[in-house]
């Protein structure tokens, strides 16, 4: 087969695909093979696009200790240290209900960061 | 705590995935009084630092962090009208003429209960230091992966600004991005085998995500550091896992993170007679999650350490189902068994014992990575596969028919073995 491939680990479930994405000689995917699924397909597509993860990580709760927070929806792999950043100059107040959003639409990402936990006074 | 601890029906000790789905499995069969203790101040086990996400893929269907997935299995045990005790202990149990004891600890004092059934969840502890022979000085500033883990998640604390880290398991990989995204710098994660241990998602988004450097076949032989460590010296070893001499490199740091192994965390077990499974190292269980005490059954990573709390919570599923089985009065005639045992290739196997009179699903890990692979149930080829690793749980399905070539090694042992090629790297 003419043109290049790339191989990329699916990170959407533990059995981790190594799947080979063929090129031609313009970029243009070709072929995606090696998937177990068609949404590892369908990562792999956008993988060599634009990576994109989720970010789960914890903000400062006012009076102590930290809650466990994520993004609802996966955000392009290049903007997660500023998300983190962001999250880190802030402090949330008790009581925190599971699933409040914390942010809305993170750095334009169309993502909102939400507690993955909740918190009593 | 009275009144509140008579009458009993099934104990759990450990509220984590294990625990809590085990609960409310004796609760859907039919037990009126089920009562969960733990030892930290809220239920959740080791879910709640685990803020990543990769859990419920199975169970819920649904892609949770840890802490979603402890609130799923909470909000349902309260419904169902489950006792959760936090920051409390077991301190033993025992196997009396009057039926199981167990002695349990909390701020008000000291209980003895006797419930008609228990269930064991208390999950894993940490290989620490002191087992790894590294030679050098003994300062501050290293962890095991998984109290690092609980310093950032839950505490809120940055154990420290340039870290190395010590095993490729997941709980390594896990930390070794939660620091990076911490602002950490992470040197390198070292490994002494040739391969990582974890999963190759672990791989890619933990350590190539952001170019965190992979050592493997290599190890940790020295610590520097007086008062807090400075540096450590990496080795490269060869196949008998032996350091090789004038391979060795420095690299300098504040933090060192070890991420070396998990050991079920079975020590009540002793004085109760409960037996232990020489190969898992955990409690020693049969197709039912029976221990070898009338009684007393086990679920989790107390059992064997498991890759997904999905796969705990189902076990803990059976578990729950059978202590709910045998303290309605319907337990189990003893029956005869086969003794599931390790052949070729295999670590271990677990249940560690099987009747052959009904459908079951046998769980194994390698002891190295192999291809072409044939799972073998003595000599008959029971299933293939392209390859499997140390770090994956092998799941075997016996159903039907094939439970007649089970019951050929009734009282004897029925070794499972893999064949294959051995991987080259």
């Amino acid at each position: 087969m003419a043109g290049e491939f790339q191989e990329i680990i699916c990170i959407l479930c533990p059995v981790g695909c190594w799947i080979r994405v063929h090129f031609d000689l313009e970029g243009q995917i070709l072929n995606i093979q090696d998937a177990q699924c068609k949404d590892g397909k369908e990562f792999a597509r956008n993988e060599l696009i634009l990576p994109q993860r989720m970010l789960t990580t914890t903000v400062s709760i006012e009076g102590g200790g930290v809650l466990p927070v994520k993004t609802n929806r996966p955000v392009s792999r290049d903007k997660l240290l500023s998300c983190m950043n962001i999250l880190a100059s802030l402090s949330v107040k008790p009581p925190i209900s599971f699933h409040e959003v914390i942010v809305t639409n993170i750095m334009g990402t169309g993502s909102d960061i939400i507690a993955t936990d909740s918190s009593c006074f | 705590m009275a009144s509140q601890l008579n009458g009993i029906d099934v104990i759990v000790i450990g509220a984590g995935p294990g625990g809590l789905a085990a609960a409310i499995k004796a609760k859907e069969y039919g037990c009126e009084k089920v009562l969960i203790i733990d030892r930290d101040s809220t239920a959740g086990g080791i879910l709640k630092q685990c803020i990543h996400t990769g859990f419920g893929l199975h169970y819920f269907e649904e892609d949770l962090t840890g802490p979603e997935y402890a609130y799923r299995l909470m909000a349902k045990a309260h419904a169902e009208g489950i006792q959760i005790m936090p920051r409390t202990i077991a301190l033993n149990i025992l196997c009396g003429m009057d039926g199981l004891e167990v002695t349990i600890c909390n701020i008000k004092g000291a209980k003895i209960i006797h419930p008609r059934a228990i269930i064991l969840a208390m999950g894993c502890r940490e290989r620490t230091k002191e087992s790894l022979l590294i030679g050098g000085t003994r300062p501050s500033g290293i962890f095991t992966a998984g109290v690092a883990q609980r310093y950032v998640n839950i505490d809120g604390y940055l154990p420290g600004e340039n870290v190395v880290i010590l095993g490729s398991g997941d709980v390594g990989l896990i930390m070794a991005r939660r620091m990076f995204l911490e602002g950490a710098r992470v040197k390198g994660v070292v490994e002494v085998m040739p391969y990582l241990t974890g999963l190759p998602r672990n791989q890619a988004q933990c350590l190539l995500d952001f170019n965190i450097p992979l050592y493997l076949s290599s190890t940790v032989t020295r610590i520097f550091g007086r008062e807090r460590i400075t540096a450590v010296e990496i080795c490269s070893v060869d196949r008998d896992r032996k350091a090789i001499r004038g391979t060795e490199q420095i690299m300098e740091c504040d933090t060192l993170l070890l991420a070396t192994g998990l050991i079920p965390e079975i020590e009540i077990c002793k004085e109760a007679g409960i037996e232990r499974d020489p190969y898992t190292g955990g409690i020693l269980i049969n197709e039912n999650m029976a221990t070898s005490v009338p009684g007393i059954f086990a679920c989790g990573n107390v059992v064997h350490v498991h890759n997904l709390a999905d796969q705990v919570s189902l076990g803990g599923e059976i578990a729950g189902k059978s202590a709910a089985m045998y303290a309605l009065g319907r337990g189990f005639v003893k029956k005869q068994e086969v003794h599931v045992v390790p052949g070729k290739n295999v670590k271990y196997v677990v249940p560690g014992s099987i009747s052959g009179e009904k459908n079951c699903v046998l769980s194994l890990r390698v002891t190295e990575p192999i291809e072409k692979v044939e799972v073998c149930i003595g000599d008959i080829l029971k299933k293939r596969k392209r390859a499997v690793v140390p770090g994956e749980v092998v799941e075997i399905s016996l159903a039907g028919k094939e439970l007649e070539l089970v019951k050929k090694y009734l009282n004897k042992e029925m070794p499972i073995s893999i064949h294959g090629i051995r991987k080259r790297e």
